[in-house]
């Protein structure tokens, strides 16, 4: 159990969920959500090979903390998230959040709350490989990774 | 004459811009004043490849999203994030 309210960590390593309960459970903790983002191995009709996730580390760590912060203000619970960078392959953990509260209503909502943020405004980005191709992915829209627009 | 103060800042550079330009980290000098809209001027003039950047990112100051009207002072760490992916 940890003794701050949140714990936030860009990393390399695999991510393991019940490791990240841990961190967060504890006894007044009736209820906790753990959300697992996975790597998919199809996007918009294309078939990913890998992806390789980038980060803006220390400005994500940041915004990361202030994400959990308010989540954990707001719903009187303990917040800990975990997003991989570097290279994933298929069906692995890009993205842990585990969110205790004292009850369950609150715990999902406030697990809800850090990765749809975290989607929104944390500075990451995937590039995604598929066969013959690869492209940055910002937002919605594929972008070119190389000088050439190739 | 007219002189110029001159101040440094840091850019950080990843995902796209980083791949693009082959670096992520460099200083660039602008005049006392400049402001966020200036410094990305300044990084695409070094870096014409990355003539995206004020289209599409939002700027960043010192690790917090700011506005382009921002201004910088010496040492500052800049940054324009484009929309981001994560999760």
């Amino acid at each position: 159990m940890m003794d701050d309210r949140v714990f936030v960590e860009l990393t390399e390593a695999p991510l393991d969920a019940a490791h990240l309960s841990s961190l967060v459970e504890g006894p007044e903790m009736g209820a906790v959500v753990t959300f697992s983002g996975n790597v998919r191995n199809h996007n918009r009709g294309r078939r990913v090979e890998h992806l390789e996730y980038d980060a803006y580390r220390p400005m994500a760590e940041r915004q990361l903390r202030e994400i959990a912060e308010e989540a954990s203000r707001r719903w009187e619970c303990r917040i800990a998230v975990q997003h991989r960078v570097g290279r994933l392959e298929i069906g692995e953990a890009s993205v842990l959040v585990a969110a205790a509260c004292a009850h369950r209503g609150d715990a999902f909502d406030a697990c809800r709350f850090t990765i749809d943020t975290l989607k929104e405004r944390v500075p990451i980005w995937k590039r995604e490989v598929w066969e013959g191709g690869e492209a940055w992915i910002e937002g919605e829209r594929d972008a070119p990774v190389n000088p050439e627009g190739r | 004459m007219v002189y110029f103060t001159v101040i440094t800042v840091r850019v950080e550079l990843f995902g796209r811009a980083a791949t693009q330009s082959g670096e992520r980290e460099l200083r660039l000098e602008v005049p006392k004043e400049a402001s966020l809209r200036d410094v990305a001027a300044a990084l695409v003039l070094e870096h014409p490849v990355l003539g995206w950047i004020p289209d599409i990112c939002r700027p960043a100051r010192n690790l917090e999203y700011a506005r382009w009207d921002d201004l910088v002072e010496e040492g500052d760490e800049v940054s324009f994030i484009p929309p981001v992916s994560g999760g």
